[in-house]
């Protein structure tokens, strides 16, 4: 009986396709659009839901509060933007143009902030800058500063989000600068052009794109943001739904709040489709690429080697140094350790599980997309990305709702938050090894087909294991992004379920400093395994979450 | 009128340990064409990035229009020189369109002219209709013509073209040759075009030189380069060559299949000495008979000649051109008789090959 279905199904695929050699196995098909199902689940579930919302309820909508949230999100967002923008173009042009000093180290330890969960952040911030802070301790005493100016607000989480977001738009542009063919370049000077009018007619434009994609990063980012923001107490979407959620049983406004921030995250996407205009900026040629000279600083080298210090320095450096002292404190006042051991692995476990999950139905999901592409398959590809888009605590509290109603059995198990997890990060996953699907020569997967293998050894004996290492790399990706993620495990972690991301959360929200940092340092030194990891696998830098917008 | 436009002087460039360029000298006259031909990896397109000013020399000095642009502690950048290029891979700008692209280089002048300037090269690469299109909407050959009117719209002094046809096919490669070349002598603008196939070379240039290591071995018109190659290596790069080892003998030079005058720029030999000499496919005409001292290994049937391949009896192999309508068959003897007249060039047999 299935079988017969599958069959009727997969010749409705291939008619789709117009290709009748290639029909999609169903080992491929089937768990592609589970995990299609699987995707948008949380999002018709949210729609299916506000049906039911009263007119009270959509009330909300109009109520001013509701838009001076939009307008603090929004605003926050354009903060970061801007500032983001400022750090991160002047040291991509300095780490792969120019002979700026320890130009090696620089491109690295520049991008490393990326490890640093950002409620990590900002409680460190806070408590090295903030009220009762380490700086406020220390200073008054020889300087005779009565206050710092305060932290707190928009000020405080445009700084901490800037300093921990850049780096994605950082790979970004360095990533796309990097491939920029440089006789374009070339070609502008002999057209009589100056080094600096070539940048901006030349260079800048057709870094556009790349731009376009790491400011959509960095926004997403910035407005599914929940631990920087709730800290640093600047009311964005994402502080407010979680307060509805946490303070009333009517979830109905939580979850019309969580539509509106959908709305602002498509809008964000919308935008940057239309900055593309249809063009498609490529390079026209095929000739060999050749290195690109590299621009002498001269006397700017120390002022550049600053500049990069200095973020280096804030965004880096900073942190670390204040977590070392606020371990040194808790270690000296008696903090327990040990709960660290069950929080430790509580995140090694559930953020692998959801590694593994994503990164094995990345397999099927890819080799539909590469090598049947169609209407129907470029629909589940389209789909299987909703999760950048989606903030975590939407996610989370779509997956309380349904699982609470629907499916009792993994409510409150550990399960469901490897379910959002796997929702959230799929994309990561599929990004890497959907691209090291387009590397695998299609005649390498004919040729066993001619030397008389089906369609499914060809797939475990051929194309799985020449992915090996895309696959791996996408499990790595979303171990790593799931050991920092925070709303959606406070949301659906079940009680008592404690991993260092919540611990960090609550000790930090109640200003327990001392009792913060040791879950905080072990987070950042188990998520450096995983980033030392991808540094290592290739000599470019590795454009993290960039995968998803491309396709 | 002798003043030249571009002219190296003595230009060594160096990557680390390795010589790009090792002491090139050469000068480019106004309107002149100037192939350099080379093998990939000879250092040919250091040259034009040196000329064009995207690299300086180590030492040497380089001239445009009569002004040092490069020599000691002197850099002119590339915007200040007036040098087009037409990149391999074209390096059209991809965010802009086709007049866009054309009317890149023409600033500081009036809208007027610069409408003009844009006008008389679109018509120049005819190019109608495509003024708006960017360059992926364009063929390979468009996208060639492009590059050629963006790199000629601002009157350059002279324009570098790095193996520009080596992106397109056989077929096309041929046609904007020739297109390319109308354009360049309608306008007599100096070029200097650099490829590795000597067809093209000799097809467009007024002198060809010839590269090997970063060494300029030789430059001429392509005539003498071809008839009296300054060593085997040049031989080689400019036709098919075989070479024969003889010994003088007077006005002769004995070797195994036969007594061949020859001839000789590089060395005076006395008898007995040892040379090789240079074969060319078309030098013979081939007797077939049954006590020959060459045997046919092979043919190759190519349309307008074939090519038979001889075969000495101490094993070498020579080419040898014959109509197509040619009956000799692999197994026939045969004899070689060169052409009235025909001397061949000696070379000192310690030469490299």
């Amino acid at each position: 009986m299935i079988r017969a279905v599958a069959r009727r199904f997969s010749k409705q695929v291939e008619v789709r396709l117009g290709k009748p050699a290639y029909r999609p196995p169903m080992i491929v098909w089937i768990p592609a659009i589970i995990v299609g199902l699987g995707m948008i689940l949380p999002v018709v579930y949210l729609l299916v839901r506000s049906f039911g919302v009263t007119r009270e309820g959509w009330h909300v909508l109009v109520e001013l509060r509701t838009l001076y949230t939009l307008g603090r999100t929004v605003l926050l967002a354009i903060t970061v933007m801007f500032g983001s923008l400022a750090i991160a173009l002047p040291i991509a042009w300095l780490t792969v143009r120019t002979d700026i000093p320890m130009r090696r180290l620089w491109s690295v330890v520049t991008v490393l902030p990326l490890v640093i969960p950002s409620y990590v952040g900002a409680f460190l911030f806070i408590s090295a800058l903030g009220p009762k802070g380490l700086m406020q301790e220390w200073l008054p005493s020889f300087l005779g500063v009565e206050r710092l100016p305060d932290i707190y607000g928009l000020s405080g989480a445009t700084f901490t989000l800037v300093l921990l977001s850049y780096p994605y738009l950082l790979l970004t542009i360095r990533g796309a600068w990097s491939n920029l063919d440089p006789s374009t370049e070339e070609s502008a000077r002999s057209l009589g052009h100056g080094a600096l009018g070539t940048i901006f007619r030349v260079t800048l434009p057709q870094l556009h794109p790349a731009i376009a994609s790491g400011l959509v990063l960095v926004t997403l980012y910035t407005i599914s943001d929940f631990g920087a923001v709730s800290l640093m107490r600047y009311q964005t979407f994402t502080w407010v739904i979680f307060q509805h959620y946490e303070s009333s049983f009517d979830y109905s406004i939580a979850a019309v709040l969580s539509l509106v921030l959908i709305l602002v995250a498509i809008v964000i996407l919308a935008l940057e489709g239309s900055t593309r205009n249809g063009l498609r900026y490529y390079r026209t040629g095929l000739g060999v690429q050749r290195m690109p000279t590299v621009v002498n600083l001269g006397r700017w080298r120390w002022p550049a080697v600053a500049l990069c210090a200095v973020v280096v320095g804030l965004s880096l450096l900073l942190p670390m140094l204040v977590l070392g002292i606020w371990l040194f404190k808790g270690v000296l006042s008696g903090e327990p350790l040990l709960i660290l051991w069950a929080a430790t692995r509580n995140s090694i476990m559930a953020s692998g599980m959801a590694a593994a999950v994503a990164a094995v139905l990345a397999i099927p999901l890819g080799i539909l997309t590469v090598r049947y592409s169609g209407k129907f398959s470029l629909f589940l590809e389209r789909i299987s990305f909703t999760g950048y888009a989606l903030p975590g605590v939407v996610v989370a509290l779509a997956l309380v709702f349904f699982g609470a109603n629907y499916v009792p059995i993994i409510y409150q198990t550990i399960w469901l938050l490897v379910f959002a997890y796997v929702v959230l990060f799929f994309p990561a996953a599929f990004g890497a090894t959907r691209a090291s699907l387009h590397q695998v020569s299609p005649s390498l997967e004919e040729a066993a087909r001619g030397l008389g293998m089906n369609t499914r050894q060809v797939i475990s004996g051929i194309t799985v294991p020449l992915v090996r290492s895309g696959v791996l790399m996408g499990a790595v990706l979303v171990f790593l992004i799931a050991m920092k993620e925070l709303p959606a495990t406070l949301i659906l972690s079940p009680l008592g379920f404690e991993t260092l991301a919540t611990a960090v959360w609550s000790a930090s929200s109640e200003a327990f400093f001392a009792r913060a940092a040791a879950p905080a340092l072990t987070l950042i030194l188990i998520s450096s395994l995983p980033m030392a990891y991808l540094v290592s696998l290739e000599k470019k830098p590795v454009g993290l979450n960039t995968q998803g917008y491309h396709g | 009128m002798n003043k030249s436009i571009v002219e190296c002087h003595g230009v060594v460039k160096q990557y680390g340990s390795v010589f790009a360029v090792k002491d090139v000298s050469f000068a480019l006259m106004p309107g002149e064409v100037l192939s350099i031909l080379g093998p990939s990896g000879c250092g040919k397109t250091t040259i034009l990035r040196l000329i064009a000013g995207f690299e300086s020399p180590e030492f040497g000095e380089i001239r445009v229009a009569g002004e040092l642009v490069s020599g000691s502690s002197l850099h002119i950048p590339p915007d200040r020189r007036n040098i087009g290029m037409v990149f391999q891979d074209y390096a059209l700008f991809p965010h802009k369109t086709v007049v866009e692209n054309i009317s890149f280089g023409l600033q500081g002048i009036g809208e007027v002219d610069r409408k003009k300037r844009l006008a008389e090269m679109i018509g120049l690469v005819r190019l109608d209709g495509f003024e708006d299109r960017y360059p992926h909407e364009l063929s390979g050959g468009q996208q060639q013509r492009v590059a050629l009117a963006r790199s000629i719209a601002p009157r350059p002094n002279a324009i570098l073209l790095d193996e520009p046809f080596s992106n397109l096919d056989t077929e096309m490669r041929r046609k904007m040759r020739e297109e390319i070349e109308e354009i360049i002598r309608q306008n007599s603008i100096a070029t200097v075009f650099v490829t590795h196939d000597r067809e093209e070379a000799f097809g467009i240039a007024d002198r060809v030189a010839v590269m090997r290591n970063g060494h300029l071995e030789q430059i001429g018109i392509p005539k003498d380069v071809y008839d009296r190659p300054a060593n085997p290596f040049v031989a080689e790069m400019v036709g098919s060559s075989d070479f024969l080892i003889g010994e003088i003998n007077g006005n002769f030079a004995l070797t195994e299949i036969g007594r061949m005058l020859f001839t000789s720029d590089s060395a005076a030999f006395c008898d007995g000495d040892r040379v090789v000499l240079l074969i060319r496919p078309e030098d013979f005409q081939i007797i077939p008979r049954e006590k020959g001292e060459l045997t046919v290994r092979g043919r190759e049937f190519r349309g307008e000649d074939t090519i038979l391949d001889l075969v000495t009896k101490s094993g070498l192999s020579l080419k040898c051109r014959q109509p197509s309508y040619s009956t000799l068959m692999p197994g026939v003897n045969v004899s070689l008789v060169p052409h009235t007249g025909k001397s061949f060039l000696a070379f000192d047999d310690t030469s490299s090959v």
